[in-house]
């Protein structure tokens, strides 16, 4: 019996017995793709950083297994966080981390492909790292294979994990995976050594390799500048698919035996999100939209249905109600899908009273009431980030949902914005309250309580954003702004939620922070951080140790505001954004003056569609404003 | 009138064993949509496929008397459902047979009885010298054998007499081609349904110590006029 048969007996003959919830682990979904071993394939582990039910929820590892295991010579399978007691079992037993389809250990895949959604994920990876045997840090894996490489939204400030990946690749992934895939497969067949893939691997436009780079800090210990290696390009530019029509789309998802947080079909309909606000690193990072045609988009929702079964289909993207075509898009799977049992949902309402309209229609979820995000307490504030809504538009939206038979509504705000002051969280208190009294008598006589639930995050300053320059506000002071909320909404029928502050401080540090974080991650996973994205898992006082034995001062991370012309660690990469858009845009900001969708009225110049050699593509015919070059730039 | 009844009897195999009774549930509402048969739906804002599944199993056990009821929308011969879902069930999940429970069967949980299993046992390190047809005789003499359960939510525990739920207990032999090569095998026929049941799980600990243990549930006997018959008629050839 070979060592890997071997494994798979005891995994599923001894460990998932023991274990929570084993379907889990099993990987034999329906859909599931099972390739038979073979020494010419390239072999991709494809690593979700957190929970089976999270990570299956999500649409982007979707669509690499896809793309990977249509190819003939790749093989795509899956690994996602273990929970605390499989950990336990493996560890206990010596046993590795093993893939879902073909139970193989982690360490014997050609590549280990992380998703980096949230900064917080971070500890997971290190984590998964080790349940593989592997060591943590890139240049103690002397050999080029399993070859470690990250990609998603936080790759976008790569630099908190420089030293334990070998590479990350930016943007998106539909182009440049099948580049990485021929370049693994020559470099297996010619037997290059890890210094000659990881050079080869720089060259690939999209592909950074932290090992090529020298970062140099200055007195005041900003970034005095990055030191690329011999024919290593900086910054290194993201990659965008330019006709995300015409790029393929899987489905036949796999579909999960157990339950996951979004267990339903999911059918992108665009990409990108030109609104601009400035706090929102995907609407920065993500430019520019793109969308599906609308044909495009009911073949998609036919197909996967019909390959997986799914009682739901959900439209998604970073704000769908802002897909050109909704309206006859809903109206026509509702009509095809509705008499089979099928759901249709938006992961998002926009903020008016049409949104709710078309959430009538599609007959969303009742019982867990609409969801609204405000984001800010007064029009001031919501001028300063740049957030194109209304009191106005609050109100008709959340009228429209309680004349139309709604009991409660969900309200997101953030606290700790930028020139936030205690007037601004007195009309987030205000706001409430007048949503509570429209529901009341809007609902009167028609049965139910009205309830109002409003979400203060804490505000997480992200890199290439015009916040990018700001400071959060520091704990002891979001702290007293929730205290303060807490104070004042304390109607019954008032649900407020809020987040925890220490969890918010050390996403901020990650999200901006440098290589010499690196040491203090290593730290906090040494002293057993692994789940910290699952609050209960987390412990504050475990990262204030890690930070002061690594010699950091996180706060000097988090709290602490920018000069104008500092060097940022996460400026070795480029989504495509210009620097002084960004600026003018902090500054635009703090002045409270908006700048519009660039949809709609005029270019705002960022820098994407021109440097990028992109356009923004709308279905349905529309044309968008005339690109502008970004000042500075031909 | 009501409406026209499918019963399905189906096979969980390895790749299914460790999925749960209403991951199943789920699993196979799927299958009966990618299948497109015309099945009733339920009232609500999130209208399901009327799908009624027999006793659960517990996970980690592989079983070939897995039973569901389809409502349908309209008439459709047995065959004809057999043929269209055999086609869209899951991995590990595989259909035996389908038919039209006779006109006075009621659900399958208000006449379920009694389930029969096959237990395959590998004695643990130092029990060299277990004795099976000792230890069967042992258990059938008992006039007790008390098991705790833990409540809902893992909070309180309970003592169950699970005696007279064991209907029947015998020794088949050794098996040396089973999945767990090596094994010893033993039939179980215990009570299941709402005037209390057991696990075969909950009975090893009176019949000795084990290493490794692999369950199938082999039939699923329902109880109807006073008559012990079984959730399908038996196919015969």
């Amino acid at each position: 019996m070979g060592s890997v048969e071997k494994l798979r007996e005891v995994i599923l003959g001894e460990v998932l017995p023991r274990v929570r919830k084993p379907a889990r682990y099993t990987g034999t979904e329906l859909n599931a793709v099972h390739k038979p071993a073979s020494a010419s394939l390239v072999r991709v582990l494809l690593a979700f950083p957190d929970l089976y039910e999270v990570g299956m929820s999500h649409l982007g590892l979707k669509i690499l297994y896809d793309l990977l295991n249509q190819r003939g010579d790749a093989a795509a399978e899956r690994v996602y966080a273990p929970d605390v007691d499989l950990e336990a079992e493996l560890r206990a037993r010596d046993l590795p981390l093993f893939s879902l389809e073909s139970t193989a250990p982690a360490a014997s895949f050609d590549v280990i492909g992380f998703t980096l959604q949230y900064e917080l994920s971070y500890p997971a990876i290190l984590n998964l790292l080790d349940l593989a045997g592997l060591p943590l840090r890139s240049a103690d894996r002397t050999g080029p294979w399993p070859l470690v490489i990250a990609g998603g939204p936080c790759a976008y400030n790569p630099e908190p994990l420089a030293p334990f990946l070998d590479a990350l690749v930016l943007g998106e992934g539909e182009e440049v995976l099948h580049e990485l895939v021929d370049l693994v497969k020559t470099a297996k067949a010619s037997g290059w050594g890890k210094a000659e893939v990881l050079q080869r691997l720089a060259g690939v436009p999209g592909v950074y390799v932290p090992s090529l780079v020298e970062v140099d800090y200055a007195a005041d210990g900003t970034v005095a500048d990055f030191r690329p290696a011999p024919g290593v390009t900086l910054p290194v530019r993201k990659r965008v698919v330019a006709d995300l029509d015409a790029t393929p789309y899987p489905t036949a998802f796999v579909v999960p035996y157990a339950e996951v947080v979004h267990d339903r079909a999911m059918v992108e309909v665009f990409r990108g999100c030109t609104r601009g606000c400035r706090f929102c690193q995907a609407g920065a990072v993500y430019r520019p939209v793109r969308e599906r045609r609308e044909e495009t988009v009911r073949r998609l929702a036919d197909e996967v249905l019909a390959r997986t079964g799914w009682e739901e289909v959900s439209l998604t993207s970073l704000s769908t109600g802002d897909y050109s075509c909704l309206e006859p898009l809903l109206q026509h799977l509702v009509r095809t899908h509705g008499p089979e049992g099928v759901a249709v949902s938006l992961p998002s309402l926009r903020v008016d009273s049409f949104s709710v309209k078309l959430a009538e229609e599609i007959q969303q979820v009742r019982k867990t009431g609409l969801t609204f995000a405000p984001e800010a307490g007064t029009q001031r504030l919501r001028d300063v980030i740049n957030k194109n809504v209304t009191e106005e538009d609050l109100l008709g939206a959340v009228a429209a949902a309680f004349d139309a038979g709604w009991n409660s509504v969900k309200l997101y705000f953030m606290i700790g914005l930028p020139t936030e002051t205690d007037e601004d969280l007195q009309g987030i208190v205000d706001l409430a309250y007048r949503v509570l009294r429209e529901g009341r008598s809007r609902r009167k006589g028609a049965g139910g309580r009205v309830r109002v639930t409003v979400s203060a995050s804490s505000f997480v300053p992200k890199a290439h954003t015009p916040f990018q320059w700001a400071p959060q506000a520091s704990r002891d002071e979001l702290r007293r702004r929730q205290q303060y909320l807490m104070d004042r909404l304390r109607d019954r029928a008032i649900d407020f939620q809020w987040h925890d502050v220490e969890l918010s401080f050390l996403e901020a540090v990650l999200a901006r922070g440098d290589r010499r974080i690196a040491d203090a991650l290593e730290e906090a996973f040494r002293r057993g951080a692994k789940l910290d994205s699952w609050g209960d898992h987390f412990s504050a006082a475990r990262w204030a140790e890690a930070f002061a034995a690594a010699g950091v001062d996180p706060a000097w991370y988090a709290n602490r505001t920018r000069e104008r012309d500092e060097r940022f660690p996460w400026e070795v990469v480029d989504p495509g954004l210009s620097r002084r858009f960004l600026w003018r845009e902090w500054e635009r900001a703090q002045r409270g003056e908006t700048t519009p969708d660039c949809r709609e009225e005029k270019c705002a110049a960022c820098g994407v569609c021109a440097r990028l050699q992109v356009r923004p593509y709308l279905a349905g015919g529309r044309q968008g404003p005339e690109v502008q070059a970004p000042e500075g730039e031909a | 009138m009501s409406r026209p009844r499918v019963r399905l009897r189906l096979a969980k195999g390895e790749e299914a064993r460790f999925i749960s009774h209403l991951d199943l549930a789920r699993a196979l509402e799927r299958a009966v949509r990618r299948a497109g048969l015309p099945v009733a739906l339920s009232e609500g804002f999130h209208p399901m496929p009327k799908v009624a599944l027999g006793p659960p199993l517990a996970l980690g056990a592989t079983s070939r008397a897995e039973y569901a009821d389809l409502e349908l929308s309209q008439e459709m011969p047995p065959a004809e459902v057999a043929e269209r879902l055999a086609a869209t069930l899951p991995p590990g999940i595989r259909l035996l047979a389908a038919a039209t429970p006779p006109p006075e069967a009621k659900a399958l949980m208000a006449e379920c009885a009694a389930a029969d299993y096959l237990v395959e046992v590998v004695p643990a390190a130092g029990e060299a010298a277990w004795d099976p047809d000792r230890a069967v005789a042992d258990l059938l003499r008992r006039t007790e054998w008390t098991v705790t359960r833990s409540g809902k939510g893992g909070n309180g525990e309970r003592r169950v007499d699970i005696r007279p739920y064991l209907w029947g207990l015998a020794y088949l032999g050794r098996q040396d081609d089973g999945p767990q090569g090596g094994g010893h095998r033993l039939a179980m026929r215990i009570q299941t349904g709402s005037t209390g049941g057991a696990r075969p799980e909950e009975y090893l600990p009176a019949l000795g110590r084990f290493a490794r243990v692999a369950v199938e549930r082999t039939e699923v006997w329902l109880s109807r006029q006073g008559e012990l018959v079984p959730a399908l008629p038996w196919e015969r050839g």
